[in-house]
């Protein structure tokens, strides 16, 4: 057999140093962005960020295991009002509040997946939406909590990640640009870890999966339950920054799931850098058209049914079938 | 000596489509079946109830001496079951050689480094040097023989294959064949559903022919194959296939 090194490529093996060079150029630009971008900009880098994390999420758990929940909104809450309850009543630093109402999240998930897990496809997403409106109408039923018209955060709590207005800025920006970094290197690590491979056999054929020895219901529920703690996480972070929490808000279908989805689909499903793509043009858009009211809504839902319509696989999937691209590789090669 | 594999009294239905039927069969450790039969017989069902791909409606299915029925593929996969699919199921976004590396580490092929162990299936399923492009760009015939190698790389006891010779040339037939008795000679047990029943009777110790859900013929494969009752089965086989 002939050398592996001399015939095997089909095309010359990807680069390692440009992907490598724009991902650390796009972290230097982000760590610096408060020194660059203006108030407003900032915050909405903020939201970016914090959007990037439940896209990385919701791509994770539907992209890659399949399982496609519409009810992703149940974890934003909950990780926002389980930070709230904490923040306010245990007295707990915010820091240590926060990582603690993600890990409750993760708890919670598991009999919420006990549940969903008895349905399947479509029936799956109908259930992951149903637990979510079960979570809204329970959290209503807290007086301590506000009940239906929610509860704000004491300034005392927003005061002590730092005293001076500026200071909280940054310090909830560096945050914001932690959860959106860790989503996605996270994922990045996860993939390219020996039990990753597993994730991406399951996306490709969850029945060759099982038949080579993975357990996709185990692999599926441990996906299951660790993006809804990042995603509550997410979510507790998101309602630190708002300093006020209600359950419409908290668990809004469209601002937690819908959006989200739309990111996904149109960035690239199950690749790394879909949520990436779809972020920025996510957000790119609503600057031009979040004033045209429904207008705007039913602009995303018609650029969705474009990319559905032309190709599925979403604007980073079109482009590496193409060309082979990977900003975040993940392939072992055999030498 | 006991069976590598037992099945007793099993159905299976689709609706109230009665697809297998009553199947009884045992498998000797290190033995090679074949399996014949028309199109929609049921083979491939078969192949889904060992391999716990589908629950059967009734009966037992026991693997080295241990009642697999309840259990999931994948867990009989670890205890030794490895298939191929009639229809490649190849994982499409990974390379040829991840592929066979997911197989190896999930499937607990017990290899000592399973980087060599891959290698080594490559060569020998003559994919080596297809091993890093995309599953997804391999052809239909070397999907079919990377059905074969990632089975291979879970480590098996019992080897599955469906289909896999179809389409092939004379000579990759010889040499697919070489391959199957390598692994066939290194006590793997095998069962082989195909068409082309001249590579089959090259490997295999018994046949068994499936009409219709049922076990209608079985024994030696020649003697088989002489059955006036399973000649008129396969009077719609074109008669090169028929002659070995
Ligand atoms: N999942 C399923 N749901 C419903 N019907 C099925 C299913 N799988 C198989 N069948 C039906 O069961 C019958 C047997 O199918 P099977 O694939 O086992 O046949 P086979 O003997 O392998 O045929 P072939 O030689 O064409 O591969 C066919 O009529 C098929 O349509
Ligand atoms: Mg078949």
């Amino acid at each position: 057999m002939a050398s592996l090194t001399t015939d095997l490529p089909r095309r010359p093996a990807p680069g390692r140093f440009l992907p490598a060079a724009v991902i650390a150029a796009a972290v230097v630009l982000l760590a610096a962005a408060p020194w660059w971008a203006g108030r407003a900009d900032l915050r909405l880098l903020m939201e970016a960020l914090s959007y990037l994390a439940l896209a990385q999420m919701w791509n994770l758990l539907a992209g890659y295991t399949g399982l496609v929940s519409v009810g992703q909104q149940a974890f934003v809450g909950l990780g926002g009002y389980l930070f709230f309850a904490l923040a306010i009543f245990s007295g707990l630093p915010l820091l240590v509040a926060m990582p603690a109402a993600a890990l409750a999240t993760g708890l919670v998930a598991i009999p919420a997946g006990w549940i969903a897990f008895r349905l399947q496809g479509a029936y799956f997403a109908i259930g992951t939406w149903v637990i979510a409106e079960v979570f809204r109408l329970s959290a209503a039923q807290f007086p301590a909590l506000g009940g239906g018209s929610g509860i704000s955060l004491p300034v005392a709590v927003a005061r002590s990640l730092s005293e001076s207005r500026e200071g909280r800025e940054m310090a909830m920006y560096f945050l914001a640009l932690g959860l959106g970094l860790s989503a996605t290197f996270g994922v990045w690590a996860l993939l390219r870890a020996r039990w990753g491979m597993a994730l991406t056999a399951i996306r490709d054929s969850g029945t060759a999966a099982e038949s080579i020895g993975i357990s996709t219901r185990r692999v599926k529920f441990l996906i299951y339950v660790g993006t809804a703690a990042m995603t509550g996480l997410t979510g507790a972070f998101l309602f630190l920054q708002k300093l006020r929490i209600t359950p419409d808000a908290a668990f809004s279908v469209n601002d937690w799931t819908a959006f989200v989805i739309f990111i996904v689909v149109i960035g690239g499903i199950g690749t790394i850098e879909g949520p990436v793509i779809g972020t920025i043009l996510f957000f790119a858009l609503r600057q031009v058209a979040a004033d045209w009211g429904s207008w705007y809504l039913m602009l995303l839902g018609a650029i969705a049914i474009a990319v559905m319509l032309v190709d599925k696989r979403g604007i980073w999937g079109a482009l590496k079938a193409r060309t082979g691209w990977a900003l975040f590789p993940v392939e072992r090669r055999l030498r | 000596m006991t069976p590598i594999l037992t099945m007793r009294g099993v159905n299976r239905f689709f609706g109230t489509f009665h697809v297998t039927q009553d199947i009884d069969l045992d498998l000797a450790p290190g033995e090679a079946l074949g399996v014949i039969g028309p199109n929609g017989a049921g083979k491939s069902t078969l192949f889904n109830l060992i391999a716990g791909t589908l629950p059967p409606s009734s009966g037992t299915v026991a693997f080295r001496g241990r009642d697999v029925t309840r259990l999931p593929a994948s867990e009989r996969c670890h205890l030794g079951v490895g298939r191929s699919f009639q229809i490649p199921h190849p994982f499409t976004g990974m390379t040829v050689y991840e592929n066979l590396l997911a197989a190896s580490v999930f499937g607990r092929s017990g290899h000592d480094v399973p980087e060599e162990a891959c290698r080594d299936i490559l060569e020998m399923t003559g994919l080596l040097k297809n091993a890093n492009r995309p599953a997804g760009s391999l052809t239909l015939l070397e999907r079919k023989r990377l059905e074969l190698a990632r089975a291979l790389a879970t480590g098996p006891q019992l080897l599955l294959l469906d289909e896999i010779a179809g389409g092939l040339t004379e000579a990759e037939c010889q040499e697919l064949v070489a391959t199957i008795s390598a692994v066939r000679d290194s006590g793997v047990s095998i069962i082989w559903i195909e068409h082309v029943v001249h590579a089959l009777l090259a490997i295999v110790s018994r046949l068994i022919v499936i009409d219709f859900g049922k076990i209608v013929a079985q024994g030696e494969p020649r003697a088989v194959m002489a059955d006036p009752l399973v000649r008129e089965i396969y009077m719609g086989i074109p008669a090169d296939e028929d002659a070995a």
